[in-house]
């Protein structure tokens, strides 16, 4: 082979990498259009929840569907007390409050036991989920509808599974320990189940980020906007999730993902599925494409529904450190749950899960990452080089950065059309410039963060050369 | 006459108590948060506040807390006027010292025959 | 002009686009701040005026607010009262003619304009309000609409009679939801005969159940002999709604067979009948109650365990099963 031919053959390579990683960014944007879109026409056609109805819910509380809310708990032991009376505080005409105490090292059980006068009970574990061992179940002589599991540690996947065992209701709701409730919360995530004919099984809702508000004893009193970038950054990220992705996805039927932070389910649902796995990162993501997959094998008929409105808030990192670690945990757990069920990915057999909506989490999480901050290499480069049309390496840049820019403030359009839950206009302005500033710098960051979720699932694991290489990887 | 505080950040409810509470010889005051109501206690002691419980700066039960402990002000009678209608809201607004527990919508008149009783009693 | 060219331009014009919705929102979002505190002053003279005239004090009315102004400084006073006051304040609203925009939206083309107006109508509630609903919940084309308009009858109790709301929400054709089930409840109060000669016609027994169990609402203790024969019915799931009505309407005739039914060979049956012995503070109960603790089936065992438990009184609760609902 002469060195003409490997700068043929090298020039050619280079051309099809930008190619390839053009049209992959180029993909994705346009899936983010049409949601966009799609979520647009949901809010505008979308009812305001009427007070006929919910007259009727509050009149007739029988009829609401009991719900367990299982709050799984490790070291907590300086804010327990104050979240689980928040938890107990709910607006909901029946709720138990079922706290896990995952082994902790710290006073969270003892904190309890004091706080809220509870004693030693035998309470009959239903379905035995968790693979540790409970050491034994607390009721409270003040609160009748709180109930403490002790156990020894596990992963939180555990502690929840331990929980939905001891859950009675027909329905669970399983939060994180650190997650705030909306006073409503249970109200508003229950209120499909009002609607339903038996199919419904799950329901997510909209989760937003405390940093910056005012948290008093474990309920929120007063929305704020966090002083750092990386906070607002993430607003807006939250808010193109779940306003954007979620709500898109859920009018498709093609909802993928319901966060560990609040997520309301059919109990028995859960118990014949055997629960959350214990051993992937990605157990939320995981447990939903598991549920479609368990409903369509039995040929049942099943709907997973999301309510746009608030039901939860949750603190994020509040700096770069922490979130490098959250981020490539999340990829981690979408490539260990991808492989897992790689025989969904294109499958007819699964209708639309099968070729809609998981070839788009492929593309979103495995494909666009690495095709974006390879495009913003291998573009520039081959244009310098003269190798491809300098134009093309421009586009790249609207379509990656500009359009990003766009996606983001149009999810801003419909939060403030819809939910206007920014407190003022000048903290809309604030978000609004996050927003663009967003795209320069912090995205390509989150990128980074998210390869290094792609070493650590290549270290763990090596079964995923088992699905065919995609053009790019560590060699 | 008896003068009555309202602590309340609805400007609509507040006209309406302010208009019935006039009408009937009251002499009324106005907090528009919690803070402020408890300014206003301290600096011009009313005969009974009416006290909202969802409201900016300091939420109603937690003035009513302040009260309570304020051996200044913890004989003051406190009529709680809110949307919180659960029960476990009524007992704790109850058991936290409030001398009535009234839920939004309310009878103007149900609340004026209540104030009438709570300040003959006091006197 | 290659493709890469309309993309830069595309992709520009959409964002610019985007970044131009984006700010009109913002603007609007900041004069509606700059202009809350007259608006609140501006409800509040509004609401001061209809006091006035609901007292009936003789005030100035010339009109120096429009309609809808002062619709909307009623909608904020609707939710904060109740008696009548409310009910004087909303006559005079009504001659004001506060409601003919609304009246006009419930014309709408667009399902959520029209629905948007139910709701209004339900808050006022009024002749008209309840006139219009029933009209809406007749003759809407569309499903949504009719049962949305259903619900706000229902919080207004004005409900046509169960057959009839039975046909309009097309219930035959659908499965039953929770909240049709709360529909069929707030008729039985109205129309308790109704509801009774309905069972007489040829139903599917998934509706039948429903209409057992809102017979139970309907606080007319006359119902008790259709429930006793509902008790034994060849249908599990009736002999469980019959339970739970007999439970709602707290007659104490019904404790001979919710306690047959404690035996019942269906597990649901038998949960059924655990929970009406609750509420019907059932302590004769008990005996029966405890054979249930050694129940096969783990569910039964747990309720009755939990019943005894809320039926036994201790020292500090008494019996809570008598409170709860």
């Amino acid at each position: 082979m002469t060195l003409a031919d490997m700068i043929e053959i090298a020039t050619n390579l280079i051309v099809w990498l930008a190619l390839g990683c053009f049209i992959v960014v180029a993909a994705r944007n346009a899936i983010a259009l049409v949601q966009l879109l799609v979520a647009g026409w949901v809010f505008l056609t979308r009812v305001s929840p009427g007070e006929g109805a919910s007259d009727l819910w509050h009149r007739y509380a029988d009829l609401t569907l009991p719900i367990s809310v299982i709050a799984p708990a490790y070291n907590e032991e300086l804010s327990i007390v104050q979240s689980t009376k928040a938890l107990l505080a709910l607006e909901y005409p029946e709720h138990e409050v079922i706290v896990v105490n995952d082994g902790s090292k710290d006073d969270t059980l003892g904190e309890l036991v004091r706080s809220f006068d509870m004693y030693e009970t035998q309470r009959t574990q239903i379905a035995v989920l968790q693979t540790t061992r409970i050491r034994g179940t607390y009721r409270s002589r003040r609160y009748p509808n709180l109930l403490v599991v002790d156990k020894e540690n596990g992963r939180k996947a555990d502690a929840a599974n331990a929980g939905i065992g001891f859950a009675r209701t027909p329905l669970v709701c399983i939060i994180d320990a650190d997650s705030i409730i909306e006073p409503d919360g249970l109200l508003r995530a229950a209120e499909p189940f009002m609607y339903d004919d038996n199919r419904l099984v799950a329901v997510g809702g909209a989760i937003r980020i405390a940093n910056g508000c005012t948290i008093r004893g474990g309920s929120l009193q007063k929305i704020g906007i966090a002083k750092e970038m990386v906070p607002r950054f993430q607003i807006v990220e939250y808010l193109r999730a779940f306003l954007m992705n979620r709500v898109a996805n859920a009018h498709t039927n093609t909802l993928m993902l319901i966060s560990g932070a609040f997520g309301l389910f059919r109990r028995s649902t859960l118990v014949e599925m055997g629960g959350y796995r214990h051993d992937t990162v990605g157990e939320d993501l995981e447990l939903v494409v598991r549920l479609h997959r368990y409903m369509r094998d039995n040929k049942r008929d099943y709907r997973i529904s999301f309510v746009p409105d608030i039901v939860c808030w949750t603190e994020a990192p509040a700096a770069l450190r922490g979130l490098d670690n959250q981020r490539a945990r999340w990829q981690q757990g979408a490539l260990e749950t991808l492989q897992r069920h790689r025989g969904m990915i294109g499958n007819p057999r699964y209708g639309r899960i099968g070729l809609l909506a998981m070839p788009q989490i492929v593309l979103e999480d495995v494909l666009g990452p690495p095709a974006e901050l390879i495009g913003y290499l291998v573009l520039p480069a081959a244009a310098l080089l003269g190798l491809i049309d300098p134009m093309m390496a421009v586009a790249f840049f609207f379509v990656s950065v500009v359009f990003g820019c766009a996606l983001s403030v149009g999810t801003l359009v419909l939060e403030e059309q819809q939910l206007r839950r920014t407190p003022t206009a000048r903290d809309l302005i604030r978000i609004g410039i996050a927003a663009v500033v967003e795209n320069f710098g912090y995205r390509q960051v989150n990128l980074w963060y998210r390869l290094s979720g792609f070493r650590r699932f290549f270290r763990n694991d090596t079964t995923w050369a088992a699905v065919p290489r995609m053009g790019f990887g560590p060699n | 006459m008896a003068t009555i505080l309202i602590a309340d950040d609805d400007p609509i409810l507040v006209e309406i108590l302010k208009f019935r509470l006039e009408s009937a010889g009251y002499t009324v005051a106005i907090a528009r948060d919690g803070e402020d109501a408890l300014v206003a206690a301290h600096g011009n002691r009313p005969d009974l506040i009416v006290l909202d419980s969802m409201m900016p700066v300091i939420a109603g039960p937690e003035v009513l807390a302040e009260l309570k402990s304020d051996p200044d002000l913890c004989d003051i009678p406190v009529v709680m006027l809110t949307a919180r209608d659960g029960e476990a809201d009524i007992v704790a607004g109850l058991k936290a010292g409030a001398s009535e527990y009234l839920t939004k919508p309310f009878i103007p008149q149900e609340l004026l025959v209540r104030i009438s009783g709570l300040l003959g009693k006091q006197r | 002009m290659s493709v890469y060219h309309d993309i830069v331009l595309g992709t520009s014009i959409c964002a610019l686009a985007i970044c131009m919705v984006f700010m009109v929102l913002v603007l609007r979002r900041y004069l509606a701040e700059l202009n809350r505190a007259r608006r609140d002053e501006r409800d509040t003279q509004i609401t001061r005026n209809y006091l006035q005239r609901v007292a009936g004090q003789k005030v100035d009315v010339s009109t120096n607010w429009g309609r809808n102004t002062r619709r909307a400084a009623i909608s904020r006073i609707l939710p904060l009262l109740r008696g009548g006051e409310r009910t004087r304040l909303l006559q005079i609203a009504e001659l004001d003619g506060v409601l003919a925009e609304t009246l006009r939206k419930s014309h709408g083309v667009y399902r959520k304009e029209r629905i948007d107006a139910i709701h209004l109508l339900q808050r006022f509630g009024s002749e008209v309000c309840i006139a219009r609903l029933r009209e809406l919940m007749a003759r809407d084309g569309n499903l949504k609409v009719r049962l949305e308009a259903a619900f706000a009858l229902a919080a207004n109790d004005a409900l046509p009679p169960p057959r009839e709301t039975l046909r309009l929400i097309r219930a035959m054709e659908r499965q039953p939801t929770r909240l049709d089930i709360a529909l069929l409840r707030s008729t039985a109060p109205l129309y308790p005969e109704q509801m009774i000669l309905l069972l007489d016609d040829d139903l599917p027994d998934r509706w039948r159940v429903h209409l057992i169990d809102a017979i139970g609402w309907s606080g007319d203790m006359s119902v008790i002999g259709i429930l006793e024969q509902a008790a034994s019915h060849s249908n599990p799931e009736i002999r469980g709604a019959a339970l739970r009505a007999s439970a709602r309407l707290g007659h104490p005739g019904a404790a001979q067979w919710v306690v047959a039914a404690l035996v019942d060979p269906v597990i649901s049956v038998r949960l059924q009948a655990i929970s009406a012995s609750v509420r019907l503070g059932l302590r004769s109960a008990i005996p029966q109650l405890s054979q249930l603790t050694g129940d096969p089936e783990l569910w039964v065992k747990l309720r009755a365990e939990q019943a005894i438990e809320e039926l036994t009184p201790t020292e500090r609760n008494g019996a809570i099963g008598e409170v709860r609902t």
